[in-house]
C-alpha cells in the first residue's frame, strides 16, 4: 500500500506536472487553429528534456534514502535509469546541434525516439521510486 | 565511441543507432522490472517490515530477522517455570538467569533441570538482586518488608547447594539495583518477562525470542550482558563454597539488622500518628 501511494504521489507531482508545459504547449496550439499533432508538440525534443528530469529525480530519491539495505539491487536500477538519463541527453543534444545548424531533420523519427526514450523512463524511474520505499 | 560522438551534433545519432537504442531501451525496462519485482518477492517472503524506533535511529526489522517468536500474557508462576524446564531440559552449553528473588527455582521442578545441567556440563550464570536492595520491589510485587531479602538468601543457599552437589559450573551475582524482568537465556531462545512498575512481575507478559534474531542479540546484550558485566552494580558471590557461605552469614546479619531497623522505625512512626 505505501509502495502504491508514493506512486502515485510520484505520478501525479513528478509526471503530470513535468508534462503541464507540453499540455499547454497543445492548448495554445488548439486555441491558435495551427495544426494540431503529437509531432508538432514533441517533434524538437522536449519530451526527452522531461524524462531527463523524471529519471535525475527517481535516481535521487532511490540514492537518497539512507536506510536502504539493498546495495546490490539499488544499484542495479539506479544504473539503468542513469543509462537511459544519458540516453535522452545525448540525444536531445543531438536535436539541438542539427536545430543551431539549420539541419533538417525526420519529425516523425524523433517524435517516436522521444515516446521510446519517455516510457522508458516511465518504467526505470517507476521502479527507482518503489524501490526507494520498498528499502 | 568515436563513431557516436562524431553523430552527436550531426543529427545522425538516432537514425544510425536506432537499433542499439531500441535493445538498450528494453535492456532497461526489463532490468528495472526483473530487480523491482525480485526486491517485492523477497521482501514478501521474509514476511511483513517491522518498524522498531530507538533513541538513536530507526531501526526496520524484518518480522521474521527481529526473531520474536510469541508473546505469551501469563499470570502464573508456573507457566514461565514449565517454559524455562523445556529450555534446560534441552540445553548443552549455556544458561543465563536474571530476576529479582528466583524463589521459583526452588519450589518448582526448575531445580532439578539446573541440576541435571549443572552435571552435563553448560555453563549457568545467575543473577538475582541483591538482598540489600530487595526493599525496592516489595510494593509492587505486594510482599511484606523483608520478604523478598530472605526469599534471595534462601534462593543463594539452594544454588550453593546445587553447586557444591554437582562441582558445576555455576556462577552467580548480586545485582545492586532493580532488575529490568525476568530473563532465561539458553544459547538458542531467551524468555523475557519485563517487570511493570505497578503490578506484579507475573502479570507481565512473556516474550519467546530465538536466537539469529535481531531483538534477541539486542536484548540479551542490553538487558542481561550489561547487567552481569556492570561492575559498580554487581557483587560476585565466591566460587569457593566456604567463602561463598561466609560471604551469605554477612549478608544475613545485614539484612537482618536492617529488618529490625525498619520494624523500629515503623513501631515509632506509627506510636506518632497516635
Amino acid at each position: 500500500m505505501r509502495i502504491v501511494h508514493k506512486l502515485i504521489k510520484w505520478a501525479i507531482f513528478s509526471v503530470a506536472v513535468a508534462l503541464m508545459p507540453l499540455a499547454f504547449h497543445a492548448i495554445q496550439l488548439a486555441w491558435r487553429g495551427n495544426p494540431f499533432s503529437i509531432g508538432a508538440i514533441i517533434g524538437h525534443g522536449e519530451l526527452l528534456l522531461v524524462s531527463v528530469a523524471i529519471a535525475a529525480a527517481a535516481i535521487g530519491d532511490l540514492q537518497g534514502n539512507k536506510h536502504s539495505t539493498l546495495g546490490t539491487v539499488k544499484l542495479l536500477s539506479t544504473g539503468f535509469c542513469f543509462i537511459v538519463l544519458l540516453m535522452s541527453s545525448l540525444f536531445y543534444a543531438d536535436i539541438s546541434a542539427c536545430q543551431l545548424a539549420d539541419q533538417v531533420l525526420q519529425e516523425s523519427m524523433i517524435k517516436n525516439v522521444s515516446l521510446l526514450c519517455y516510457a522508458v523512463t516511465l518504467v526505470c524511474g517507476g521502479c527507482c521510486v518503489a524501490l526507494a520505499e520498498v528499502a | 565511441m568515436r563513431r557516436l560522438l562524431r553523430c552527436v551534433g550531426g543529427g545522425r545519432m538516432i537514425s544510425e543507432f536506432i537499433t542499439p537504442i531500441v535493445i538498450t531501451s528494453l535492456a532497461a525496462v526489463l532490468g528495472s522490472l526483473i530487480t523491482l519485482i525480485f526486491t517485492l518477492l523477497k521482501q514478501r517472503r521474509r514476511g511483513e517490515l517491522l518498524e522498531l524506533r530507538d533513541e538513536t535511529h530507526h531501526i526496520t526489522m524484518n518480522k521474521d530477522s527481529a526473531g520474536l517468536v510469541e508473546a505469551i500474557f501469563i499470570g502464573e508462576r508456573s507457566m514461565l517455570c514449565q517454559m524455562a524446564s523445556d529450555l534446560l531440559s534441552k540445553e548443552r552449553r549455556s544458561v543465563d538467569i536474571f530476576g529479582l528473588a528466583l524463589g521459583w527455582i526452588e519450589y518448582t521442578g526448575l531445580s532439578e533441570e539446573l541440576t541435571s545441567a549443572a552435571k552435563r556440563g553448560v555453563n549457568i550464570r545467575i543473577l538475582l538482586i541483591h538482598p540489600e536492595f530487595a526493599r525496592l520491589r516489595e510494593a509492587q510485587e505486594a510482599q511484606n518488608s523483608g520478604s523478598i531479602g530472605q526469599e534471595v538468601l534462601k534462593t543463594l543457599h539452594h544454588l550453593i547447594a546445587i553447586r557444591q552437589l554437582t562441582g558445576g559450573d555455576i556462577q552467580i551475582r548480586l545485582f545492586k539495583g532493580l532488575p529490568c524482568g525476568t530473563i532465561v537465556a539458553t544459547s538458542d531462545t531467551m524468555l523475557f518477562q519485563p517487570y511493570a512498575a505497578s503490578s506484579l512481575a507475573q502479570n507481565s507478559p512473556v516474550m519467546v525470542f530465538k536466537s539469529g534474531g535481531e531483538l534477541f542479540a539486542r536484548l540479551y546484550h542490553d538487558m542481561f550482558l550489561q547487567s552481569w558485566n556492570y561492575a559498580e552494580l554487581t557483587t560476585s558471590l565466591s566460587p569457593e563454597d566456604d567463602s561463598a557461605s561466609a560471604q551469605l552469614c554477612d549478608m544475613e546479619s545485614k539484612v537482618l539488622h536492617d529488618d529490625s531497623r525498619t520494624k523500629t522505625a515503623n513501631k515509632a512512626m506509627d506510636g506518632d500518628e497516635k
